[in-house]
């Protein structure tokens, strides 16, 4: 496999693209290889890490492994990267199967968790570690890892040591590192997990400029997800070994197959009662509400249960004039967050979160206030019970 | 401590009291030091400046008596070669449990420390029992066929080196593991996921960062291995002499007590010396993994 994508400079990357091209996964002069999982196991003792997991990642692609501690994305990752050695299943990179290859011979780049700089070597020595490795000459190792360095900003602390450098640096030197041998696939572990929160805002932005400019593959374990959410072509969400749902962030939101998913993914509103039809049209009933819901294939038979997710931002509150139509309740918290107001309102159906755009408020929250809170039947989403 | 007891204590502030009991409690290891320990030492540095003359002559002989020559010369290449087999099978060990199982991690560090409860001289008579003409090793060796003649494996450099190194080891371990147990475990996959062989990560990233261990270890290990007195005596047959039974020798046969004690003294010197090197480049209280 010949790889040919030049590092681009610095003065390059600078003006970071606000607005990505669309969800379009060809990207022009890239050799990123895709990924086929397929039906991994691996069992630690009686406990399973993966169950059975399989999943597409596109080449290109910028594909988030979203989970909780301990859902066995970590596990998958390291098994991509050839650490982990599943029991049965394959995994094939451009086609090719490399389960049995051992890490070194896989050519991942891979950004540890924590970010594994080596503590003797200068940043300049950690970077070219890899080309060192692979017997490269003196003068095209100080080219590619000047190359690198300045990919990430980093030129003027070549001669620094790890330990001299901030918790931000460290992670571009990570990066760098990774990238500098160009592979096809590059896999970070939680990069951003070690850094405080506004400058994991910042480089998260790089990252995904980063991901535009090189089109390698990258594979993001994560169990924040705002950073998911933020970054990803695609997410999968894994929960207990399995791939729950995978898909495009806005899909995931927006339709969530599962109550996990409605719940870990963002916040919701859940509705749980027995589905009725009224004119034709399916309905939820509880605690003597009739509440409208989206006519889908996920609706069950008339008669059985159902939960329906409702987004907190999806509703609409009025103050209550007794009329129209709304489910009414009484404003029994809410806290001001610049942009939103997020409001607690008991309801007949329990406690309702909403997030209301600050502009948007078309009243003045008073304690113990009567609204109603309304919101169109396509903004809910039945969702399987997996609690 | 509650004052309760002590009805005339109050004239002394609380701090002043504590401190009065820690002095008190140190007192007596105090005084035992200085009549058994420093006592015996201040004469030993006497004696080789005032037997037979007062003077620095018995340091003069120790450069051209050529016996001395000789017991140092053995004495350095047996110390150098059990220190390295002592540091090779000590790495070993060391990389061994650092990377076992947690669970396993005690029991072997505890097989590893069992050497410590058994006597230096039980243990040498130990392998003499295993190892001499008539012994297991050789009598197994005869009956299976191997050899035809026992094989001499004590009573010469060989013997020594053996009974030393099995002493040696564990001191070798400590400080090893104590290094090792500092390097995160992610280094060496991060060198496997940039394209390092097992073995090229080990040498390009393990055993750089183990340098300060192996450093501390072997300077530790090279200082206990001058001071050997009874495995030489025992296992090298009276003929690899070392340092320190050519002391014994002096000042328990030969009554050359000045010559004897300017080689203790020489020898005390030069550990010394190498603990200062060695405190320059690790601290104490690391080595043995005290936090």
């Amino acid at each position: 496999m010949t790889r040919q994508h030049p590092l681009p400079s610095a003065a390059t990357l600078s003006p970071i693209p606000l607005q990505q091209e669309g969800l379009s996964m060809t990207q022009p002069d890239t050799a990123a290889s895709g990924l086929t999982i397929q039906r991994l196991v691996k069992q630690y003792g009686e406990t399973y890490a993966l169950k059975d997991v399989s999943l597409e990642i596109p080449a290109g692609s910028f594909t988030t492994l979203l989970g909780p501690s301990g859902s066995g994305k970590t596990t998958l990752l390291m098994s991509i990267a050839g650490f982990t050695r599943p029991e049965t299943g394959r995994i094939l990179a451009g086609g090719r199967d490399i389960t049995g290859l051992p890490p070194e011979k896989r050519e991942f780049g891979m950004v540890f968790q924590g970010y594994a700089l080596f503590p003797h070597l200068t940043v300049a020595g950690n970077v070219g570690f890899a080309l060192k490795l692979r017997r490269r000459s003196r003068s095209e190792i100080a080219t590619r890892v000047a190359a690198a360095l300045d990919l990430v900003q980093l030129s003027h602390l070549a001669d620094r040591y790890p330990r001299q450098l901030s918790g931000g640096q460290q992670q571009r030197v990570a990066l760098a590192r990774a990238l500098v041998f160009e592979p096809g696939v590059l896999l970070l572990d939680e990069p951003l997990s070690a850094l405080d929160k506004s400058l994991r805002a910042d480089l998260q932005w790089e990252l995904k400029a980063l991901h535009a400019r090189l089109g390698v593959t990258f594979v993001y374990v994560t169990h924040d997800q705002e950073e998911a959410l933020s970054m990803s072509d695609q997410i999968a969400i894994i929960r207990a070994g399995e791939v729950v749902q995978s898909g495009a962030p806005a899909e995931l939101y927006d339709r969530p197959k599962t109550h996990f998913i409605a719940d870990f993914l963002g916040r919701s509103n859940y509705v749980e009662g027995t589905v009725a039809r009224r004119d034709g049209r399916p309905v939820i009933e509880a605690a003597g509400q009739l509440v409208p819901v989206p006519e889908c294939a996920a609706v069950p038979a008339a008669g059985r249960p159902a939960i329906l997710a409702i987004r907190p931002e999806k509703i609409t509150v009025r103050p209550d004039d007794g009329q129209g139509p709304g489910l009414p309740g009484r404003l029994s918290a809410w806290s001001y967050l610049g942009a939103t107001i997020s409001c607690r309102v008991a309801t007949d159906l329990g406690e309702f979160h909403v997030h209301l755009p600050t502009w948007q408020a078309a009243f003045e929250p008073q304690p113990g206030q009567a609204l109603r809170l309304d919101w169109p039947p396509e903004a809910g989403r039945i969702v399987r019970d997996d609690r | 401590m509650s004052g309760a007891a002590l009805p005339a204590a109050p004239a002394l502030p609380r701090m002043d009291r504590t401190q009065l009991i820690v002095w008190a409690m140190a007192l007596l290891p105090i005084v035992v030091l200085c009549v058994f320990y420093f006592y015996p030492l201040m004469r030993v540095l006497t004696i080789s400046v005032t037997e037979p003359e007062f003077g620095l002559g018995n340091y003069r002989d120790i450069f051209t008596s050529s016996a001395v020559r000789r017991v140092v010369q053995t004495t350095l290449w047996i110390c150098v070669v059990s220190s390295v087999v002592s540091l090779f099978f000590g790495y070993l060990l060391a990389y061994a449990i650092v990377h076992a199982a947690p669970s396993w991690q005690s029991w072997m560090l505890l097989a590893v420390l069992l050497s410590f409860w058994v006597s230096v001289l039980i243990r040498t008579f130990s392998w003499i029992a295993l190892l001499q003409t008539r012994g297991l090793v050789n009598e197994t060796l005869q009956v299976i066929g191997l050899i035809d003649e026992p094989i001499r494996f004590i009573r010469n450099p060989f013997g020594v080196i053996l009974g030393m190194v099995h002493y040696m080891i564990p001191y070798a371990v400590l400080p090893l593991m104590a290094n090792m147990r500092t390097i995160d475990t992610r280094y060496v996959p991060a060198a496997r996921g940039l394209g390092a062989s097992p073995f090229g990560a080990f040498w390009r990233v393990f055993l750089p960062l183990s340098l300060p261990g192996l450093i501390s270890a072997s300077i530790l290990v090279f200082i206990f291995s001058i001071g050997f007195y009874i495995t030489p005596a025992l296992l090298g047959g009276g003929r690899s002499t070392m340092v320190a039974e050519y002391i014994a020798l002096q000042v328990n046969e030969t009554l050359a007590w000045g010559q004897g004690t300017a080689l203790a003294s020489s020898m005390l010197i030069l550990v010394f010396a190498m603990l200062v090197v060695l405190g320059r480049i690790v601290k104490f209280r690391t080595m043995f993994g005290a936090a």
